[in-house]
């Protein structure tokens, strides 16, 4: 825990415009600036189509960036890196391998060893709950235990930062709250450097150390919320008046910046 | 693959079985089919002799008869593992050329910029006409006839190859690349599992063709196999062996188009228990 404070990801003046089909050009990210701290839990919350999974992507090294640098560690981001993994909203899973190969597979591309990344996808899937269903093929999941799947995969590699694309999103409320608890104990135990995209205020707010509020066209950060209620954190804070204070202001922010 | 100690969760068994009840309306529907089966055969025999004779329309039963001497006599023996050379060779060589250029030309559009308007011509015009052509280039023997089975079978499928290349979704392959998967590891284990349920349709289509080709070259051009004793017995009126014939021919359509239809739903099994799940 040294390094609780060094700024791993550093977004500096980061912009990205899209071709429209129309021959005009649509700027998805608007001079972007933020940075996380190692450890840190930042969640992304902003209207639909205001550039939230853009940055993900430029984040993760998917896409380019127009004008700005991302740096991670000092080092700026070209492409995707180990020291990153992506968890997908739609959970991206492979529908004709198993649950252990679904989760073993980014290992098999680092050309880990079967027996040793089998083994090393036992254990994540475990982690996330999952023990018991290695053979199962995503179908026969239930939505909840997919993202267990893509969340695992993500834990496989081990990597420093978990970039999230509303990895609850595609949910309903029951299962999407049950996870959020199971993120927030593995986060709890594990500390990972986390940015989270989500439409969900109560989920930025329960999870989060910092809220990025944006603002669409073009996708701006508009504010920052400092989320300061004590960790480790469980259900009880979400009756708390700091809790509902926090989410009164995320929902208040969004509305002024949707009737600007 | 090795069972890592699974203890309590049985996966379900990936095979789309229905119920008891689906069961018995299968033997039904096969009880039906092997009356029909039975009519026809009846309706044969006594048309064949009311109306036909051994030089015209012969009843069944003498079919039967030559069937089964043809059965028993080693020349056709002989003149079917000519036509099955030519079959299995031309569907091989489908195979093995069609599916690999169909992966390739799925992925880089210049190379299926590059053969399109080749896929489509032969798709779309008559191919018989280039057996006669074959047999200049090749000569008699094997080769031509390997080459028209391959020139009717092998558009299809590589037809078929692209557009299942071209369906693999976007979301996969962005996360390949988000985990930095090599291009190699994404073909396996992405893009060809992916298209397999049209390669699947592909080669049954593809088989199908196969056996037009095969037909085709030895009835018109090249005088070997089951084409030459169709010839044969029809210039000699022998009703009965022709029809004995015709009926091993159709039945070898029968049978491997059959075997490609299995395996079709083999290839495609990840997909039709995929649409039929709800998400
Ligand atoms: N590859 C692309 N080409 C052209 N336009 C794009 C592309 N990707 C995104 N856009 C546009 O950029 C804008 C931002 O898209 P993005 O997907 O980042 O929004 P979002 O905030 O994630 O929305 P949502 O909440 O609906 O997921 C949208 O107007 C979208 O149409
Ligand atoms: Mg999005």
């Amino acid at each position: 825990m040294e390094a609780d404070n060094e700024r791993i990801i550093e977004v500096a003046g980061v912009t990205k415009r899209f071709q429209t089909t129309e021959g005009g050009v649509l700027t998805a990210l608007q001079d972007i600036s933020f940075s996380v701290r190692s450890n840190e839990y930042v969640s992304v919350i902003g209207p639909s189509g205001c550039g939230k999974t853009t940055l993900l992507r430029v984040l993760g090294g998917l896409i380019p960036t127009d004008e700005g640098e991302i740096q991670i560690h000092g080092r700026p981001v070209t492409g995707p890196g180990p020291d990153r993994a992506i968890v997908f909203q739609d959970f991206a899973l492979l529908p004709w391998a198993t649950v252990l190969d679904n989760v073993a597979f980014p290992l098999e591309a680092r050309g880990i060893p079967r027996a040793e990344r089998q083994q090393r996808a036992g254990e994540v899937i475990g982690l996330v709950g999952l023990a018991g269903f290695e053979n199962y093929y995503p179908h026969t999941l239930s939505g909840g235990m997919q993202q267990r799947v893509g969340l695992a995969r993500a834990l496989a590699v081990d990597p420093e930062t978990l970039l999230m694309d509303e990895p609850f999103g595609a949910l309903d409320a029951q299962t999407r709250r049950r996870l959020q608890n199971e993120l927030l104990n593995l986060w709890q135990r594990y500390r990972k450097t986390v940015v989270m995209i989500t439409h969900d205020m109560e989920e930025a707010v329960y999870l989060s150390d910092r809220i990025l509020i944006f603002a669409p066209r073009p996708g701006r950060v508009a504010e920052e919320v400092l989320v300061d209620l004590s960790r480790p954190r469980d259900e009880h804070v979400r009756r708390t008046t700091a809790f509902a204070d926090l989410v009164e202001h995320v929902w208040e922010t969004l509305q002024r910046l949707t009737i600007e | 693959m090795t069972d890592p100690g699974r203890t309590t969760a049985r996966p379900p068994v990936l095979r789309a079985g229905g119920p008891a009840a689906k069961g018995s309306r299968q033997t039904q529907y096969r009880l039906v089919q092997i009356v029909s089966i039975m009519m026809l055969l009846a309706v044969w025999e006594f048309s064949g002799r009311r109306f036909g004779s051994n030089l015209t329309f012969p009843p069944v039963s003498s079919v039967a008869v030559a069937l089964a001497q043809r059965l028993v006599d080693p020349e056709f023996w002989g003149f079917l593992w000519t036509t099955l050379q030519a079959l299995f060779v031309g569907l091989g060589l489908t195979i093995g050329v069609g599916i690999p250029l169909g992966l390739v030309a799925g992925r880089l559009t210049t190379v299926q910029r590059l053969i399109n308007p080749y896929l489509n011509f032969f798709l779309s015009t008559p191919t018989s006409p280039l057996v006669p052509i074959f047999l200049i280039i090749f000569g008699i023997g094997l080769a031509p006839r390997v080459a028209t089975v391959f020139i009717f079978a092998f558009p299809i499928l590589v037809v078929n190859t692209i557009t299942g290349v071209r369906a693999v979704p976007k979301s996969l392959l962005e996360m390949a690349a988000s985990f930095g998967v090599s291009s190699g590891l994404v073909f396996r284990r992405i893009i060809f599992p992916a298209s397999l349920p049209a390669i699947g349709a592909g080669l049954r289509l593809a088989a199908g063709r196969a056996v037009v080709g095969m037909v085709v070259a030895e009835l018109i051009v090249i005088s070997v196999g089951m084409g030459r004793l169709i010839q044969r017995y029809s210039s000699s009126f022998d009703s009965p062996n022709l029809f004995a014939v015709v009926i091993v021919v159709l039945a070898i359509g029968l049978l491997i188009v059959r075997g490609m239809a299995v395996l079709e739903r083999r290839l495609g099994q990840w997909k039709q228990i995929t649409n039929g799940s709800s998400r």
